[in-house]
């Protein structure tokens, strides 16, 4: 009961300081519109009803959400292990084309079937391209960062290249860059009507609490702790931490794919070339942007979700380019670098007074 | 009155935010003595000589030198003053000559060209005086630990130091440097010079110092002459209390627990750290390794753990051969482990007390079913642990970084030794924890022993390996230089083994 409370403390915590963040992020941003002589007002108006104006908008704020809640799981749940992973954008590629694989080619099985499989499709392949990169590092200690963003290009380029030549379909206007459209019994339910909102959010929000449980509660989540905290104790302590590491990169898989599913059995309903722009880096900026606590990423999933959702009218009713909310972006990450201050400063003044 | 004092420092008082490192601390130092400055850590012995030496600038309080205040802002100033220290952790630079280091920042002439030739008479004349001897033109990463001490006093004394602090300087040498040390300081009182002596060992205070300071939480607890007082008086006046000593009975040892047979162990660069070493631990004994650090016993106990495979030989544990097992099936066979480097092996720091206690235990009822950790008994547990191993903390979920470097050991002390090992490798147990702890954590691998367990304790602390150990085996060079039990042993023998001379000597004597 008390361990219950203190982690409800600690998310209370971490949501004042990811809302601390963005305060902190809308006031630069605010100087910097001043400075060029708009209007903040007009815009941070323009730019809210954009995200939460009416119910249309509000959805369209959850739907972009949705696949950024599994892409900054996946990054958490490996940051948790001590492994930087960028590699969430390859594997929900993967991912993606997986499940509309399986969606466009059992057209005829019944839905109870065909969707599990289409989601575990996709899971299996992210989990896979993320363990080879999970093996590349633990086999020949190369730079995860560099492995999973070059196995980004990979599978960006490799999912394009099974498009256009051994799935390719005509499309209506030349080449369409797309597959076949997967059976509709294998398409996500929609929650409200006319908009893109699915049930796949609440996959989402349900994957960040498994993650959150799977983190505080399990013995591997304890271990993987142990491993981020101080791998060479973990390692003294007789943890397999190349293991537990490995477990983590498939888990961080198993979630960007299913990211990829939830794109394509909710929105597309096929696989299109290149079709997530960024999904996968945006994911890093809102698990940063959560503190990596799995319970505050839906939050900072949505807020990010509302970015893409508010730019649209910023440049329509704003009369500034979308390209603003990527200001703002780029100033919360710089904040979130520096919220390390603090920390350093604490840091020195205890080296000092254990010199005494 | 005031003249028979060369230095003296009155009523330093210095805060750390909310903690108070000195309190009204008073000092007063004889032109020409050797002052000893003791206290355990944390007592404010580094902050007082920091102040001093102008690192550190006192909240309250005066330095009073050669009967005129001064003020001391920096290094620099203390310099020009004639005050030079002697760190723990030697400021050298390692790819830098013996010549370069000792002129860096004091260069020998006015001009701007390096002449070698000027240093090498300067240094040369120091060298003499003070018999003092060390090569001037070989790079400082070569040179052993006690000629990099000899280097940082020629440095001092160059840069006209008369009054030398030495911090902590015999934590690294071997008894023989130490008597090295000691004629050098000796040499430097009669030409005048004066010597600030810290240490938390006692019987090198006792020999060396003329004068004792002790420090207790921040404050003077006195100064007495050394010939008024004894060691045991000088204790108590440290922490405050009167120490118990080890009960050490008689050991009844059984079987083999540990046995070692030619053990061959590379080191991080692919060269043989330990040779063909053997050597058993048997129930209900302690076996003390002792040797200058560096010879292999890293290696050797990172090979009994399992976290370097041996290249050769073999490691049987209650007569189980272990050579190939992984360290956790180790450690879940009976083993326990105190690692030698704290932080980077034993804990992890960011991760709270419960975190760091409950390791090892994790896997099993009643912590945790089915894969799933019950976190009220793990705070129940590590609670308990607190308690009974005495860790000073506001509470369980604490970082451990917040604890101090004694209670930090006691963590992995408690951990390691709660579970029912049979075979314990401990490994610098002690190492820059305060007497009272040290007191405590000895105790513990003497009773793990009285119980009838294995023990094989690395040490640097030749003090504490001939207190604890039923049997010392000397390393040197990877090899085991010599072995003997602790009725036999005394310092200058194993001083002789730690540098390889056993076998000379032997061959001479025939």
């Amino acid at each position: 009961m008390n361990r219950c409370w203190g982690i409800l403390k600690g998310s209370a915590k971490g949501l004042l300081r990811v809302l601390l963040i963005i305060a902190c992020a809308f006031f630069i941003n605010t100087l910097v519109l001043l400075a060029t002589g708009k209007s903040p007002t007009v815009i941070y108006a323009a730019l809210f009803k954009g995200a939460f104006g009416d119910l249309y908008n509000f959805a369209r704020s959850v739907r972009w959400a949705t696949p950024l809640i599994f892409t900054a799981l996946s990054f958490a749940i490996a940051a948790r292990n001590g492994i930087f992973n960028v590699g969430a954008e390859g594997q929900l590629y993967m991912g993606a084309f997986a499940a509309a694989w399986v969606g466009f080619t059992f057209t005829g099985l019944p839905r109870f079937v065909l969707l599990p499989l289409c989601i575990l499709a996709a899971m299996a392949a992210g989990m896979l391209w993320s363990m080879l990169a999970g093996w590349l590092m633990l086999k020949f200690h190369s730079s995860i960062v560099v492995i999973t963003l070059m196995l980004n290009y990979i599978a960006i380029l490799f999912t394009e290249y099974l498009v256009r030549y051994p799935f390719y379909v005509e499309g209506t206007l030349g080449e369409s860059g797309s597959t076949n459209f997967i059976a509709d019994q294998a398409k996500l339910t929609t929650l409200i009507p006319k908009t893109n909102v699915t049930t796949g959010i609440i996959i989402a929000v349900l994957a960040a609490v498994f993650v959150f449980w799977w983190n505080s509660k399990t013995v591997i989540g304890y271990e993987n702790k142990l491993i981020g905290g101080n791998e060479l104790f973990a390692r003294f302590s007789g943890i397999d931490v190349k293991k537990r590491q490995m477990l983590a990169m498939a888990i961080a898989g198993m979630l960007a794919g299913l990211g990829g599913a939830v794109e394509i059995l909710g929105n597309y309903g096929r696989f299109m070339v290149k079709f997530a722009s960024n999904l996968g880096f945006d994911g890093i900026v809102v698990s940063l942007l959560a503190g990596n606590n799995p319970l505050l990423v839906p939050v900072s999933a949505l807020f990010m979700g509302s970015m893409t959702s508010g730019s649209i009218s910023v440049e329509m009713f704003g009369g500034v380019p979308k390209a603003m909310t990527g200001i703002l972006l780029g100033i919360i990450i710089m904040i979130i670098t520096v919220k390390k201050l603090p920390e350093l400063a604490r840091r020195r003044k205890k080296v000092g007074s254990q010199s005494a | 009155m005031d003249n028979e004092y060369e230095l003296e420092l009155r009523g330093i008082t210095k805060r750390f935010g909310g903690t108070v490192a000195n309190h009204n601390v008073n000092l007063s130092v004889k032109k020409g003595e050797v002052h000893a400055l003791v206290g355990e850590n944390g007592a404010g012995k580094s902050t007082l000589m920091n102040i001093l030496y102008g690192m550190l600038q006192p909240d309250e309080g005066e330095i009073v030198y050669k009967g005129k205040p001064v003020s001391i802002a920096s290094p620099r100033d203390a310099i020009a003053l004639g005050i030079g220290m002697v760190h723990q952790h030697f400021m050298l630079s390692p790819t830098l000559t013996v010549g370069e280091n000792i002129v860096l920042g004091h260069p020998p002439s006015k001009s701007w060209r390096w002449k070698p030739a000027e240093l090498e008479k300067q240094i040369e004349l120091l060298k003499s005086d003070f018999e003092i001897d060390v090569p001037l033109n070989v790079k400082v990463q070569d040179l052993t630990v006690g000629l990099m001490q000899r280097v940082e006093i020629i440095k001092t004394l160059y840069r006209g130091a008369k009054v030398i602090i030495l911090d902590e300087p015999t934590a690294v040498l071997t008894p023989q440097e130490t008597a090295g040390l000691f004629q050098t300081i000796r040499k430097l009182t009669q030409a005048g010079h004066t010597v600030i002596f810290i240490s938390h060992k006692l019987r090198e205070v006792m020999e060396i110092s003329d004068r004792i300071t002790t420090l207790r939480g921040g404050k003077t607890i006195g100064t007495a002459n050394k010939c008024d007082v004894t060691s045991r008086d000088v204790a108590q006046m440290m922490i405050g209390r009167e120490i118990t000593g080890l009960t050490r009975e008689k050991s009844h040892t059984g079987e083999a627990a540990l046995l070692v047979s030619d053990l061959t162990v590379a080191g991080d660069q692919d060269t043989i750290e330990v040779n063909s070493i053997s050597f058993e631990v048997h129930q209900g004994e302690i076996l003390g390794v002792a040797g200058v650090e560096g010879n292999g016993q890293t290696e050797l106990a990172e090979a009994l753990v399992g976290m370097r495979k041996p290249l050769s030989g073999k490691i049987e544990m209650l007569g189980k051969d272990i050579t190939r097992e992984k360290v956790g099936k180790r450690l879940a066979g009976g083993m326990a482990h105190i690692p030698q480097d704290r932080l980077k092996e034993g804990i992890a720091a960011e991760l709270s007390l419960t975190e760091n206690l409950i390791v090892g235990r994790h896997k099993s009822q009643p912590l945790s079913k089915y894969g799933v950790i019950n976190w009220k008994e793990a705070d129940l547990v590590s609670q308990k642990l607190i308690e009974t191993y005495d860790i000073k903390t506001s509470s369980a979920r604490e970082h451990c970084r917040n604890l101090s470097g004694g209670n930090m050991q006691k963590v992995i002390v408690a951990r390691e030794l709660s579970r029912g090992p049979k075979v314990i490798v401990a490994c610098q147990p002690t190492r820059g924890v305060d007497i009272g702890a040290s007191e405590y954590i000895r105790q513990m691998l003497l009773n793990l022993r009285d119980e009838g367990n294995a023990v094989l304790l690395i040490s640097a602390d030749l003090d504490e390996v001939m207190e604890l150990s039923d049997r010392i085996m000397v390393m040197y060079e990877g090899k085991k230089s010599g072995e003997m039990t602790s009725e036999e042993a005394n310092e200058e023998a194993l001083g002789r083994m730690m540098f390889g001379l056993a076998e000379e000597k032997k061959e001479v004597a025939q």
